[in-house]
């Protein structure tokens, strides 16, 4: 990084991306952001007025320029970055080009104030329209200054196509949030001019700076996701399921501390939350991964913010599987409410309390012999947990009850007039409860989530918050003892109580009513169960006697042969026949009601918005949905208690019960605090 | 109009053309059934402009006459009378029916609005026996395409020529060939694909005891008339491909089977598929005289041995059973022959003692 400033050889040159580096007042921001990050700057503050256009300073801590070699950066293809093109494999700096600070210099008033850390005096360095104006010794803190005045003052076309003064800037605060997302050990601020609009405290915690750009009551609700595989590393941040937004907008993708798009990632990220929102929401993700630089390929946008990776595929379903791993353990069950999150509601208040199971069933929860259902399960099975002691029940229903060492959830917020629960004793003892009022609705934006967090990540929000963030009382984070290693799962604690308006199962673990979409969940059940057999499928294949030509377009014909061999394993076999035009000789065997040629076209068409070809049973969705649908129960069917049972039972037992295929939720929660915070019990 | 009429013959009308009325609602009066007092005769009438029908039943006319009565409405009407001595009368565009004391009045569509169904008079005529077509139909049909896209396959492609009476379906998967010796004095030439949909309503309508049916044709037309019905049908348009071409004129393996025992084997082995959303895929291994069929599911596994009469190779080839229960439950012949080379390519199937029909399946080439 502090290699010497020379020029570039002009073939190494040529090869990099040229392009309009400045294009509004935002571009200059990030230049020379960028150009403070590759000096080792710890420190950089930023002052814009008006929209940029007016002044844009950038104050770092870096290693500053050697005054001699001031006056060269500012020529076009001079960097200390990179001596020769093949340098771009090992890049380690975010700028190659040398083209930002004469770019910048030709559009604007630009003064540098750099001293080199070890020199007592610094340089001050003045241009105008890319001609040097003044240069002289100047006194001045270490690192370098660089200051950009009358932004396009040279070029009023360009100055004319700008937009409001509110959009660019929102695009220089956008911009250098994403730059303390990748960086949060530098310690960035933002002022326009004299309020502080950005802060980050730069002690290289993600989740501090995620707070800061993302505000701290959403940072607080994140999940925290680390996944490694092979030499690919992924942390960062990611919603839970209903916490969604309606554009890409909050998605943060950073590739080695690079701030990048990625059709590829997106893709994987969408994949990760498949059906677990719905359609057309997206999620708030800020992904961090660390991959070999020789993996992806840098050099293939000008403003340097798309990458292409090597393994497209794999990378993707990488992406996919860390998140569904985070979002499944997560146990997104949706509450009742739909008031966003008040503030004592995100306290975890995480006791290790003992509760009560009641052991209508007898239900086994030992994990080796696993839970007993259906006809036989129901017959006396001793529980052998070891962790549970049989007492005396004191419920209603005298059997036994075990004792279960679980994790008290938090209590939910409320709105009282959403939903008045009556309960009215009815003879044999059990309850009968109605729901009055309007009816229940989530929306993706506004319902709130009750999930058991990693605590780490709360107390570490605690720890870190910087000065401007709201102040959180330590005591709403208490710590959890950790669970001993059982491995749970919470939807085996459900017992069914009964059926209301049939079409909804009411179902308690003593702890929560848990209402359950009886449609959605059987839905859930049958299309895991179907999405599965199909991917056992093997890619047989139907050959044709009489072969269907098929003629493609030169994108759609570069698709298929790329993809050729994935092609073949799913069934297709082709033959090419003569200018792009291919014949279609057989077809996959299991191809549900679809023509091949059909399937084939969407295959790549598929290909050629995502970039990564589809597998079968992506291909086969829409017909999975709604077999799914069709086998499945339908609102207003009678249920008796022992089918309730097995649909929960079934239910716990798929990758995701908490939503049904399309994304709506399967159930919604009612804890026991909040009946007696309702009920004026506490 | 003024018609009297007995239960029946309304019934035999109404459900002889039903089949042609128009399920689209783009033009009403397609949904209708046109009814025609003439003649000592009720004339029954309804299109869907692909396929028109038209039938006669005896009637006592006082008032010749013409409506077009909603056929949804009139058909359940029918359906539900009481079998006694029926009257029609129309009034402007209203129908009484009237029955015992009771009666009942319809509202009718404009008759002019309704297409004419052309004769063909004057174009090409054969005639054919009613007892052969109706098998050439069974054996062919279940071959066609369901699949609209490719319009060519959704029907069968029927051809005249010389003495020869060719009739061939195929979805690309498979195909099913059927020909038959007549005469034809007159050297009519034909060949035309008919809508899988007009076979099935021609095979339904002919009647065992009838002999004869008389085709006419045109370019793009073709209609048959057999007892009191006449039914027209648009032809498909496009290429037939050249079947001849696909039909291999050699083998690498023959397996001479029982037809039922087969027939038994294939099923019982397709039991074990899970449900009806999946091909259900079989596997044949050929080995000396031994034939297993083979399937496994979820569900288990089944091993059908039958011991054969084989000459040539040993194969294995795998089929969506289907195809082969399709073809082995419109053979009557007591044996099959099975004709196979490799497990790519296509497996023939014929009776042992008709060399007048055959059958082609595509295997499916297993991962
Ligand atoms: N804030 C800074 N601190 C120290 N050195 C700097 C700073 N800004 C620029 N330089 C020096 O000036 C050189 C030219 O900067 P410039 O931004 O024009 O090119 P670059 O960063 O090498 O490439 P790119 O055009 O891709 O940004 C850099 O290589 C670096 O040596
Ligand atoms: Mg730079």
């Amino acid at each position: 990084m502090t290699r010497n400033i020379q020029i570039l050889d002009i073939q190494a040159a040529n090869q990099i991306a040229a392009g309009e580096v400045v294009e509004r007042p935002v571009s200059v921001v990030k230049e020379l952001i960028e150009n403070s990050l590759d000096a080792g700057a710890t420190k950089i503050e930023v002052v814009v007025e008006g929209s940029g256009v007016e002044l844009i300073r950038v104050q770092d801590n870096g290693v500053g320029i050697p005054a001699q070699e001031l006056p060269i950066s500012l020529q076009r293809h001079a960097t200390s970055k990179i001596r020769s093109i093949e340098d771009l494999n090992t890049l380690g700096t975010l700028g190659f080009r040398g083209e930002a600070l004469p770019s910048i210099a030709s559009v604007s008033k630009m003064e540098i104030l750099t001293r080199p850390q070890k020199e007592i005096s610094g340089a001050h360095l003045i241009f105008e329209g890319g001609k040097e104006i003044e240069f002289l010794e100047t006194g001045c803190p270490p690192g370098t200054t660089v200051i950009v005045k009358d932004l396009f003052y040279n070029t009023p076309a360009r100055r004319k196509f700008l937009k409001s003064k509110n959009r660019e800037f929102g695009l220089i605060s956008e911009c250098i949030g994403k730059l303390a997302l990748a960086r949060p050990d530098v310690a960035f601020t933002l002022r326009h001019p004299k309020t502080i609009v950005l802060q980050t405290p730069g002690r290289g915690q993600l989740i501090d700076s995620v707070g800061a750009v993302l505000g701290h009551n959403t940072a607080r609700r994140l999940l925290e996701i680390s996944y490694q595989k092979g030499d690919w590393e992924l942390t960062g941040f990611i919603s839970p399921p209903d916490l969604v937004r309606s554009s890409r907008q909050s998605e943060y993708l950073i590739v080695n501390g690079r701030i990048i798009r990625s059709s590829v990632i997106s893709r994987g990220i969408l994949e990760g939350y498949h059906t677990l929102i719905p359609n057309k929401y997206y999620p708030i993700t800020v992904l961090k991964l660390k991959m070999p630089p020789n993996q992806y390929d840098v050099n293939v946008h000008p403003t340097k913010m798309e990458i292409r990776f090597h393994e497209e595929k794999k990378l993707s379903e990488f992406i996919a599987e860390g998140i569904r791993q985070v979002l499944m353990a997560s146990h997104p069950i949706t509450p009742f409410s739909k008031e966003s999150p008040h503030r004592e509601s995100l306290a975890r208040e995480a006791n290790f309390t003992s509760k009560k199971i009641n052991s209508q069933k007898k239900m086994n929860y030992s994990k080796e012999v696993g839970f007993s259902w259906g006809l036989a399960g129901i017959k006396a099975q001793e529980p052998q947990d070891i962790n549970r002691t049989l007492e005396p029940n004191d419920s209603l229903i005298t059997q036994d009850s075990i004792e279960l060492p679980i994790l008290q959830k938090s209590n939910l917020v409320h709105t009282p007039q959403e939903s008045k629960l009556d309960s009215k004793p009815i003879e044999n003892g059990s309850h009968l409860l109605v729901f009055e009022g309007n009816p229940v609705q989530i929306t993706p934006e506004t319902n709130t989530v009750q999930i058991p967090k990693d605590t780490n990540l709360a107390n570490r929000i605690q720890e870190n918050s910087s000065p401007e963030a709201d102040n959180l009382n330590p005591q709403e984070y208490v710590s959890i003892i950790q669970e001993e290693d059982i491995e749970y799962n919470p939807l085996l604690r459900l017992c069914p109580i009964g059926q209301i308006f049939q079409t909804y199962i009411l179902a308690t673990d003593e702890e929560n009513l848990v209402v359950i979409d009886q449609h959605a969940a059987h839905e859930r059940i049958n299309y895991e169960k179907l999405f599965q057999e199909h991917q056992k499928k093997p890619g047989d294949s139907q050959m044709l006697l009489i072969p269907t030509p098929i003629e493609l377009s030169p994108g759609e014909e570069e698709a298929l042969l790329e993809y050729i061999l994935v092609l073949n394993e799913m069934g297709f076999i082709l033959e090419h026949f003569g200018t792009r035009t291919y014949l279609l000789r057989g077809i996959p065997a299991y191809s549900g009601p679809y023509a091949g040629e059909t399937l084939l076209r969407e295959f790549l068409d598929h290909v050629l918005t995502n970039q990564i070809p589809p597998r079968m049973e992506e291909l086969l969705e829409e017909w999975i949905y709604l077999l799914a649908c069709k086998d499945s129960i339908k609102a207003k069917d009678n249920l008796n208690p022992l089918e309730m049972e097995q649909l929960i039972f079934q239910l716990s037992k798929t990758n995701n019960p908490y939503t049904c295929p399309h994304g709506r939720p399967t159930m919604i929660q009612l804890s026991k605090k909040e009946f007696e915070r309702r009920f004026y019990r506490s | 109009m003024k018609v009297n009429c007995s239960k029946d013959s309304l019934l035999t009308g109404v459900n002889t053309v039903l089949k042609a009325v128009s399920s689209k609602n783009t033009l009403p009066v397609l949904q209708g059934i046109l009814v025609k007092a003439e003649d000592q005769h009720l004339i029954f009438e309804a299109t869907d402009l692909e396929m028109g029908i038209r039938c006669m039943v005896p009637a006592h006319i006082e008032k010749e006459g013409v409506t077009v009565l909603p056929a949804r409405i009139f058909s359940d009407l029918v359906r539900k009378l009481p079998e006694a001595p029926i009257e029609l009368e129309l009034e402007n565009d209203i129908l009484k029916i009237n029955y015992y004391e009771s009666n009942l009045s319809l509202r009718g569509f404009d008759p002019d609005e309704f297409p004419l169904l052309p004769d063909l008079n004057g174009e090409e005529t054969f005639v054919l026996p009613v007892d052969i077509f109706k098998n050439m139909i069974r054996q062919t049909i279940f071959a066609c395409s369901t699949e609209e896209s490719r319009p060519v396959f959704t029907g069968c492609l029927l051809q005249i020529e010389e003495s020869n009476l060719r009739v061939i379906a195929t979805d690309t998967h498979r195909l099913a060939y059927r020909i038959a010796e007549i005469s034809n004095p007159e050297n009519c030439k034909f060949q035309g694909i008919i809508p899988a949909k007009t076979l099935n309503e021609i095979y339904r309508l002919l009647r065992d005891d009838e002999e004869n049916l008389t085709i006419r044709f045109n370019e793009a037309q073709i209609l048959f008339q057999f007892g009191s019905v006449v039914l027209l049908s648009r032809l498909i348009e496009g290429q037939f491909p050249n079947y001849k071409q696909v039909i291999p004129q050699s083998c690498q393996t023959k397996l001479f089977l029982n037809t039922r025992l087969f027939q038994d084997s294939v099923e019982r082995a397709s039991l074990l598929a899970r449900d009806g959303n999946h091909p259900n895929i079989i596997k044949l291994s050929v080995e000396s005289e031994r034939l297993s069929i083979d399937q496994s599911s979820d569900l288990g596994e089944i091993s059908e041995i039958m011991n054969i009469k084989k000459e040539g190779n040993d194969v294995n080839i795998a089929f969506n059973s289907k195809y082969l229960l399709d073809v082995l439950k419109v053979i009557e012949s007591e044996e099959v022959l099975v004709e196979m080379s490799g497990s790519y390519s296509p497996g023939v199937i014929r009776p042992l003692d008709d060399p007048n029909y055959l059958y082609l399946a595509l295997p499916v080439r297993t991962s």
